[in-house]
Formats: C-alpha cells, sequence, structure tokens
C-alpha cells in the first residue's frame, strides 16, 4: 500500500516532468520560430516530435516535410531533426521515469500477496496479528493447515512478511477486504483483534459473505459474548477467563489431593 | 462473612481482573474459601459489599499478604495482568508460606518457565490457553 508521503512524492515528481517537458517543447517552439519565422509550421513541427515519439525514423520524414514546405538551408532542417530526437528523447525518458517511480513505490509483494490470497481455498483467514494470533498460526503451521492474516497496519504487515507469512493489509470490518482474503472459499474465520467490537462487526460481514464459514472471535468483555452470536459467532473465546478457569481448577485439584 | 484472619485453609486471590473474576466465580461454586487482594480501593469496596472477603492492598507488600491471612492459607492464585508484580507476589509468598499451592497468571511466554522455577505449581497463559481452544476447533474441520 502506498503512504502518503510516496503518493505526494510520486506526483511531485510527475509534476516536475510535466513542467520540464512544456518547458521543452515552449524552448523548442521559440527556436524553430527564429529559424523557420512560421509559427503554424513550428507548431506542427513540436507537437509531432511529442506525438509521434514511437516512430523513430520519423525525423527523417520530418525532415522531408521540412524540404517540403520549403525549408532548404542546411542548417534550419539539421536544427529541425536535433528538436525534433531531442524531445523523443525526452518524451521517452518522462515515460521511463514515471513508469520506474510507479514501480519504486508499487509494493510489488502486497499485489503478489492479494493474488495468492484471491487463489486460497479451504484456509483460515486470521484477522488481526497479536500474541494469540502469533501462537494459533504456530499451531496451524504444525498442522499444516494454510492461512492468510489481515492486519491494518503497515508494521504489521512487514513483520508477518520477514517471517513469510501470507498477509494482506486491510480493514478486517470492511466486506471488499474480506473478499480480497476469499472469505467465500474459506473453511474458517479467526476475529482475534483486541476490540470486541471490531470482532463483532466482522462476524456480521463474514457470516453474510459466506453461510457456511465456521467464524471464531475473541472477545474481552462476557456482555459481549450474546452480541457476538447474534451477529454470527460460532465461538467465542476470551482469554483471561479460560486462563482464569484453568488456575482455579488446578488449585481446586490440588486441594481434594492434599485434604 | 468470615474476616481473612479468621480463615484457615483458603486460597488467597490476588488481582480482581478478568482472570481473578473467573477464579472467584469456580471457587464460589466449589464452596472453596478464599480471600481476594485488591489494590484499586473502589474495586475492593465493591467487593467487599457484595460479600466477597477482600484486602485492599498491595499482594507485593509481606504486610497485605499476611492480612489475607497467608500462613493459615492452603493457596495462593496470583492473577494481575503484570507479569514482573506477579514474580514478586510469588517470591513473596513463598517467602512466608513455603508450602502454599501457587497456581499464577504470565501474560508473556518467556517469564512462564521463570515462574515455575521460582516456586510456581502452575502457570496460566491466556493466549496460550486460548489458542489451545482455537486450534481445537480449527482442527475439528481440517
Amino acid at each position: 500500500m502506498e503512504s502518503p508521503e510516496q503518493s505526494e512524492d510520486t506526483f511531485n515528481i510527475m509534476l516536475l516532468s510535466v513542467v520540464i517537458v512544456v518547458a521543452i517543447l515552449l524552448v523548442s517552439l521559440a527556436i524553430l520560430w527564429l529559424i523557420t519565422k512560421n509559427a503554424y509550421l513550428d507548431a506542427y513541427f513540436v507537437l509531432d516530435a511529442f506525438f509521434d515519439a514511437q516512430n523513430t525514423a520519423a525525423s527523417s520524414s520530418l525532415a522531408s516535410l521540412a524540404f517540403s514546405l520549403g525549408v532548404f538551408k542546411l542548417s534550419s532542417i539539421f536544427a529541425i531533426v536535433v528538436i525534433d530526437n531531442i524531445s523523443r528523447i525526452l518524451i521517452t525518458s518522462f515515460i521511463f521515469a514515471a513508469v520506474i517511480d510507479y514501480l519504486r513505490y508499487a509494493n510489488i509483494e502486497e499485489l503478489i500477496n492479494e493474488a495468492r490470497a484471491k487463489i486460497s481455498r479451504s484456509h483460515v483467514v486470521i484477522c488481526g496479528y497479536n500474541e494469540l494470533s502469533q501462537q494459533l498460526m504456530e499451531r496451524l503451521d504444525k498442522k499444516g493447515i494454510k492461512y492468510v492474516v489481515v492486519v491494518r497496519s503497515l508494521e504489521k504487515a512487514k513483520q508477518l512478511s520477514s517471517q513469510h507469512v501470507l498477509n494482506l493489509v486491510l480493514d478486517f470490518t470492511d466486506e471488499q477486504s474480506l473478499k480480497k482474503a476469499s472469505i467465500e472459499k474459506a473453511q474458517a474465520v479467526v476475529f482475534a483483534s483486541e476490540s470486541d467490537s471490531d470482532n463483532t462487526l466482522g462476524a456480521l460481514v463474514a457470516r453474510r459473505l459466506n453461510p457456511k464459514i465456521k467464524i471464531i472471535a475473541r472477545l474481552k468483555d462476557e456482555r459481549t459474548r450474546k452480541k457476538a452470536y447474534i451477529a454470527g459467532v460460532d465461538m467465542a473465546v476470551i482469554p483471561e477467563y479460560l486462563a482464569g478457569l484453568e488456575m482455579g481448577d488446578f488449585i481446586r485439584r490440588q486441594m481434594a489431593y492434599n485434604k | 462473612m468470615p474476616t481473612a484472619q479468621q480463615l484457615k485453609d483458603h486460597v488467597i486471590v490476588c488481582g480482581y481482573g478478568l482472570v481473578g473474576e473467573k477464579i472467584v466465580e469456580l471457587f464460589q461454586q466449589y464452596h472453596i474459601p478464599f480471600v481476594v487482594v485488591e489494590i484499586d480501593k473502589a474495586k475492593a469496596d465493591y467487593l467487599k459489599e457484595k460479600g466477597i472477603p477482600t484486602v485492599w492492598g498491595d499482594a507485593t507488600a509481606s504486610r497485605t499478604l499476611k492480612e489475607a491471612g497467608i500462613e493459615k492459607a492452603k493457596a495462593i492464585a496470583i492473577a494481575t495482568d503484570d507479569d514482573a508484580k506477579n514474580l514478586f507476589i510469588l517470591i513473596t509468598a513463598k517467602s512466608l508460606n513455603d508450602h502454599i499451592i501457587i497456581a499464577t497468571r504470565a501474560n508473556n511466554d518467556i517469564v512462564v518457565n521463570k515462574l515455575k522455577e521460582a516456586g510456581a505449581g502452575f502457570v496460566a497463559a491466556p493466549n496460550k490457553s486460548a489458542s489451545d481452544e482455537l486450534f481445537r476447533e480449527l482442527s475439528k474441520g481440517a
């Protein structure tokens, strides 16, 4: 995903290139006018040079045209050909620079990840990257279950990419975003973020997109559980409650054993 | 409602957050005597109002644990969300009652072994417990 700074940078480069090209065209026009004293002819030459960049042999035909229009001085023809070619080089450079600039800032990895996510089948979509999802990912890796992690921040996406984890930088409460994670073809989705409302909203959207999918949500507040189930969650987990039950159960069993 | 000093073979629950709340719920269900140690005055007052034996104070302090009857307690459940604090409470509790059963919470995986080495009989990590549960559920469909 392109950051605002990168967009601004690209825009500035493009704007500068346009200004330079326009300036060169105007200078070319002025020089040609000095040579030929024919503004219409000059405008034609300059525009022809600008738009006819594909035809590299065109400079000779331009020179032929100059002959046909009565420009016989060698220096004039030479100037026309040189200006024509310089214009072509500049235009080509401008296009080349714009393409290079786009490639520099376009996140190729993100595009590849989107394509990989799109062809995923029977996978698990994990929304949110934190300790819980990290531990779940480790277990899924061991079992060989494929998954896609959806995160909101670029920083987390970079962390995941460094671990070679298929990730998408998207808002998982948005329908289009979940579609990009191929939710319609997934076997399950885990909303593991630390926001109960986001997890519940995400579940609602996921259920609408795939009525058969297994939806699991992590919650922090017991009072949200009912709302989560209404939204379409099949299983809600409150990590702290599980830990409390485990601790309490351990003590209960130990006390019974030591009686 | 018995005071902490009157309790014997009870459990001290340190911290009444989400983890502590569930532990208390379980102890109430099984009629296990317990006392809560809570650092937040408002929360401690609320618990007292609800009839839950509570000591208001910092569980890392020996004085607070003594007030909760640590010498006569059977077990301690350390449930705060601060790993360093949990370790400190554990060491303090162990120094006051060497035979006490200790269950503690670990928020970070790294400290699990350290807490066990320090004397915890059981260490619960919320995220690990949750990921185990989630994985079991996901494996059903795999």
